[in-house]
């Protein structure tokens, strides 16, 4: 089997079908795929914000009508308007801590697959530490150290979020090690550093991009629920845990609740949907959690 | 009471999703709502956002401690309901000598602590150098005081400056008098090493451990969730109102609505004055009581920060809209006159406050080419402490009014700890704080002067504000009738000179069942549990 | 919130088939203890690492205004919980402490934590305890029904079901359904363990349920089930996608065996197939999502403690997070790590012993 073959069958199993496949073309990955384009217009396009996020627009705490569709909060503020603004913290920032967490864990997995020995032992137990450490815990307390900003809350979560990469991008390099296309490439005197880059790297890509995509909902999840805590997005920056934490105090008013918490559920859903279907159909590998393997 | 079980069991049936445990629910109304009605009458719970630290009369700073210590402990003084009055409780009469530096005490001869022990003069020196030397938080109030013991009845306190205010000291929770006999011998001492040698803060969190000489002692005491007190079968006064108090913890003004209304609970502290108002009926009785804490903005004169320049000062203090302040934390608030609260003596009248121009600071900044400058505001995102109102609101409220006039606010919201350390650390631009005081008297205000303990966190020294200063050096040592005018005068002087924006004076809310029958706010906008009946 | 990963390729939580024979338990045992205690260490390290990282001066979260301007006092304190000494000095003195079961004063109560810890444990494990069983019993049915109706209906709704709960916000749900069942409906309570009215039970394993039926006091217990429903369930629906997804395909699996295509082609009835031969194989995945969930679980309940005032450990992390008490937070974290080793290490021999195919390394 040659090299391009493995990687191939790794990274682009559905190459060779021009058309889009059928798995692609299901009513829920259609309405997954509306809802996140949808919010991408939100973040992409300000304009559709009916009004300035941050203005007072009418007394406070009123409920749904013309001027605001969703109600306004304790300030005055356009509740749609906010809910729709907050796309721009929450899902950017989601795909931030993923994105960090997977570099992190890919180049921390594919170190301690490739050389083995001691430096896997150490970096694995670094690993399992980070794992056994309750992960809300550790970025509570990164976050209330470091003071809540979003920048700070991605830090915390990405932090406690890597070793699930460097576990499984470890467990697929230390198959891969010995295989022929990579024995013979370091036989033929391409150094260690290289052969990670050129040789493991594409082969664990496919897998840790589907890992990423399913890691993308939960993100977005933790994220908020820092900001929930107060450990997040600071204001007036609106963000939807923090508006989910402001609405505790007016039951009342169960609009300011509602339209967050709703707009949360859609786009995580949304990228659960297409992460289960991706991984489902591309990487069956992963699909069923080995459990009877 | 009996159907409230039911009603519960009811509603877990119908939760299908419970399974198992929806079974349970269901078979315990059968065997469980019958007899429990007696036993439950005589509880009295109050929900209350929770501060609860330690109930070591010694360390005691919280308010929830406050709380807590007002039913097991006494004082020498006491507050009665709201008024700012100091009035004897464990002590019978006081006599001073002109320079009000010099109080002979007498004890009442009748009172006696729950473990029978009368309360003596030994007991009152003990706890007070306890307080001193123990050197934890509340430690300062002593400071200067030196405590001697005359007879079995009589005790002489002698302070460095004079004191006419001596009462209002004696009214608060850590100056409470406990048995030196029962905490000598768990561990306790007023040595003046009593900061390492004392070993008695676990005894106070002891069931029952009758150090107090209150109505009521302590069953459990657990700072996350609740702090439970019994009736004192040994009260040496009149029989307390209640058998059983539960103070739970309740974070959520709006639960705290929940509860009350729906009789989980009789008195609810924490619910702002805009829930609250709306909730007077027949079976919920409103209270509203005037606060000692005013609501303030800090701005540093550290060299370098954006705030350490008149015309920003200016700009700030006449910038701020306080009507609108007042409208969006609703309801009771006070445009505040000054920096002392209106309950005090030395305060100003309704109108003579701040007064605010927006048009004016805007203009004010863009003649100095100072529009557009960047002031960082910090505030403690988590603090709800003070009336229920929300300081992310209050804080995105300064920040749109101060953009109105053309400054660049950025908000800087942290955790209290944090926020707090910056602030005391000088480090703070603008801070949106509030002074909660240690007693009702407007010397307590004074730290905010020039050199002041506030005053230094904005880096304000005494020279900065000779005459201010002087002011208030001279309202510190007045006595008798000249005390109203000296503290007046201090106060016109710093709503002219200080960098401060003083900006509201709210209102506690309390609403209580109306099966109680009497419950007030003291002037610390604390309860005190004694007196609820 | 989870690792999505844990459901999918962790090579730690679920026992591989060793090598070579021999050894048996005793090696296993020991070299978990052994791995165990050197997670523990490092979490102590990481734990005292963030006051490395930032200054902490956790005195301002627990002095008065007045001490904190007075240097003598804010000296007293750090004294008294050994801050003034240099961190790897506080780190070593922990460690000794900690040899001797002595897990340091907390700041914020001025109790020693082992105490706290002992004091709010038990109510968080009895939430989750019921959480988890709650989340196991429907997930796992759902999830055999769905495996035997592959592609079909039940299989379609059960994978709704699974992704609409991995989608939901615990502390949003937790919000909404006290909104709900408690504000609206007055159904169930919104807050705490037990009805304030209620005397609390003499304290024995310190589960309110337990402890309420060994004083006898019916009236109570039925307080504490009705506390326990609403915060119980919701933490089991944040679980409820993983445990049933897992079951699922552990099932499916199981199905495609070599003993279960001989059963079908025996003629045996599908049912009967399912439960004798495909479930029993499924076992040792189901306990080994059992002790995930549990460990899920017992950090979700941060959110939903924060709402429903329950008492726990969540409740003390938070305010320790926040307080900055790195002691405080380090206990919390140890005995955390502790409870989720432990689960794990009798599922794994729980599941071997089910299923001989495995064996424990």
């Amino acid at each position: 089997m040659t090299r391009t073959d493995v990687i191939s069958m790794i990274a682009m199993p559905e190459r060779s079908r021009r058309r889009v496949p059928a798995w692609l073309r299901t009513p829920s990955m259609i309405a997954a795929g509306a809802v996140l384009v949808a919010w991408l217009a939100a973040i992409l396009i300000p304009a559709l914000t009916p009004q300035d996020p941050l203005a007072t627009v009418g007394p406070a705490l009123a409920p749904p009508d013309s001027t605001a569709l969703l109600g306004t909060d304790a300030l005055g503020r356009d509740n749609l308007s906010r809910t729709l603004a907050a796309a721009r913290t929450s899902i950017p920032n989601g795909l931030m801590i993923v994105a960090a967490a997977a570099l992190i864990g890919t180049a921390i997995g594919l170190i301690a697959g490739f050389f083995g020995g001691w430096i896997d032992e150490i970096l694995m137990r670094v690993a399992d530490l980070v794992f056994a450490f309750p992960g809300i815990i550790l970025a509570m307390a990164i976050a209330a150290a470091l003071g809540p900003s979003v920048q700070n809350a991605v830090i915390a979560a990405a932090i406690s979020w890597w070793p699930a990469y460097a576990r499984a991008v470890r467990s697929i390099v230390l198959a891969l090690r010995e295989s022929e296309f990579v024995l013979s490439n370091r036989l033929s005197g391409v150094g260690p550093f290289r052969s990670i880059i050129v040789d493991l790297l594409p082969a664990v890509s496919g897998s840790v991009l589907v890992l990423a995509m399913l890691d993308i909902g939960s993100a977005i999840l933790f994220l908020a629920g820092l900001s929930f805590l107060g450990l997040g997005a600071v204001p007036p920056t609106p963000e939807w845990g923090s508006m989910i934490s402001g609405a505790v105090q007016y039951f009342d008013q169960w609009w300011l609740a509602v339209a967050p918490g709703l707009a949360i559920v859609s786009v995580v859903l949304a990228f659960n949907v297409i992460g289960d279907a991706i991984r489902d159909n591309l990487e069956p590998r992963l699909s069923e959690n080995g459990a009877g393997s | 009471m009996a159907s409230k079980p039911m009603r519960k069991a009811v509603g877990a049936c119908a939760l299908l999703l419970t399974g198992a445990l929806a079974v349970t629910g269901c078979s315990s109304s059968a065997e469980g709502g019958g007899g429990a009605s007696t036993e439950k009458s005589g509880t009295l719970v109050i929900d209350q956002a929770f501060t609860a630290q330690s109930i070591d009369p010694a360390t005691i700073f919280q308010v929830t401690d406050a709380i807590t210590a007002s039913g097991l402990y006494q004082t020498l003084f006491t507050y009665i309901d709201n008024v700012a009055e100091p009035e004897p409780l464990l002590a019978e009469s006081l006599t001073a000598n002109d320079a009000a530096t010099e109080f002979t005490i007498t004890l009442r001869d009748d009172a006696t602590f729950a473990n029978g022990n009368p309360v003596t003069a030994a007991d009152v020196v003990f706890s007070l150098n306890r307080l001193k030397y123990l050197a934890a938080s509340p430690a300062y109030r002593m400071e200067g005081i030196t405590v001697s013991e005359v007879d079995e009845r009589t005790v002489k306190l002698t302070t460095e400056n004079p004191a006419p205010y001596i009462e209002h000291t004696l009214t608060a929770p850590p100056l409470a008098i406990v048995d030196d006999e029962a905490v000598r011998a768990a561990g306790g001492t007023d040595a003046e090493d009593a900061a390492d040698t004392d070993t008695a803060g676990q005894f106070f969190t002891q069931p029952a451990n009758g150090a107090g000489s209150g109505p009521y002692a302590l069953e459990s005491y657990d700072t996350n969730a609740q702090i439970v007190l019994v009736k004192n079968e040994n009260y040496w006064g009149e029989a307390p109102a209640y058998d059983r108090i539960v103070i739970r913890n309740v974070n959520n003004a709006q639960q705290q609505k929940a509860n009350i209304e729906g009789g989980d609970s009789q008195i609810a502290l924490d619910i702002p004055g805009r829930i609250a108002e709306g909730m007077e009926s027949d079976a919920l009785q409103v209270q509203s009581s005037s606060s000692p804490e005013v609501l303030y903005l800090a701005l540093s004169q550290k060299d370098g920060a954006a705030t350490d320049d008149p015309d920003i000062v200016e700009a700030i203090k006449t910038g701020i809209d306080y009507e609108a302040l007042r409208t969006l934390v609703g309801a009771g608030a006070k445009e505040a006159t000054g920096i002392i609260p209106s309950m005090m003596i030395g305060a100003l009248p309704e109108g003579e406050g701040p007064q605010s121009d927006p048009e004016a600071a805007k203009k004010l900044l863009a003649d100095a080419g100072k529009t557009g400058t960047e002031i960082s505001l910090d505030y403690a995102n988590d603090y709800t402490r003070l009336a229920g109102i929300d300081y992310n609101t209050l804080a995105q409220g300064l920040q749109t009014q101060l953009e109105g006039i053309g400054l660049k606010v950025t908000l800087n919201p942290t955790p209290t700890s944090t926020s707090l350390q910056r602030y005391v650390d000088g480090e703070t631009e603008m801070a949106l704080w509030s002074w909660p005081p240690d007693t009702a008297d407007a010397s307590d205000e004074l730290v905010f002067a020039p050199g002041g303990l506030i005053g230094e966190r904005v880096h304000w020294p005494a020279d900065a504000a000779p005459e201010t200063a002087e002011l208030a050096e001279a309202a510190r040592v007045a006595t008798g009738d000249d005390r109203e005018a000296a503290f007046t005068a201090w106060n016109e002087s710093m709503n002219e000179a200080a960098p401060f924006a003083f900006l509201l004076e709210p209102s506690f809310f309390l609403v209580a069942s109306s099966s109680v029958g009497h419950v007030s706010h003291d002037p610390l906008a604390a309860i005190n549990l004694s007196q609820i009946n | 919130m989870t690792h999505t990963l844990s459901e999918t390729g962790a090579d730690v939580q679920t026992p591989a088939p060793a090598s070579g024979g021999g050894g048996g338990y005793f090696r296993f045992v020991l070299r978990r203890i052994g791995t165990s205690i050197i997670t523990l260490f490092g979490i102590t390290l990481v734990s005292f690492g963030l006051g490395v990282l930032v200054p902490l001066r956790p005195e301002t979260a627990n002095l008065s205004q007045q001490a904190l301007s007075n240097p003598a006092a804010v000296a007293a304190f750090r004294e008294k919980f050994g801050l003034d000494l240099p961190v790897w000095e506080q780190y070593l003195r922990y460690l000794g402490g900690l040899f001797r079961g002595d897990l340091g004063i907390s700041q914020q109560t001025g109790q020693p934590i082992a105490a706290d810890l002992a004091k709010y444990a038990p109510a968080t494990l009895e939430l989750v305890l019921w959480a988890t069983v709650l989340s196991v019993l429907i997930g796992v049915s759902l999830g055999i029904v769905a495996a035997y109706a592959r592609n079909r209906w039940p299989d379609h709704l059960a994978r709704v079901v699974s992704l609409v709960g991995v989608s939901l916000p615990t502390y949003w749900l937790a919000l909404i359904g006290s909104t709900f069942f408690f504000r609206q409906l007055g159904w169930l309570p919104g807050s705490g363990r037990l009805d304030a009215s209620d005397t609390p039970p003499p304290r024995v394993t310190g589960f309110m349920t337990i402890d309420t039926l060994l004083a006898g006091d019916m009236s109570a217990w039925g307080s504490a089930v009705a506390h326990l429903i609403l915060p119980a369930t919701i933490l089991a629906l944040s679980n409820l996608g993983m445990v049933l997804r897992f079951t699922r395909s552990a099932v499916l699996d199981g199905l495609n065996t070599d003993a279960v295509k001989a059963a079908r082609v025996k003629g045996l009835p599908g049912r009967r197939v399912l439960m004798r031969y495909a479930v029993r194989s499924a076992s040792s995945p189901i306990i080994t999502v059992t002790a995930l969930s549990f460990g899920f679980l017992l950090a979700a309940t941060v959110y939903v403690e924060q709402i429903f005032a329950w008492g726990g450990l969540g409740q003390y992390a938070y305010r320790s997070a926040t307080n900055l008490d790195v002691t405080a937070i380090t206990g919390i974290s140890v005995v955390i790590a502790v409870i989720f080793l432990a689960v794990n290490f009798t599922a794994d021999l729980l599941a071997s012993a089910f299923d001989p195919r495995i064996r424990l390394q």
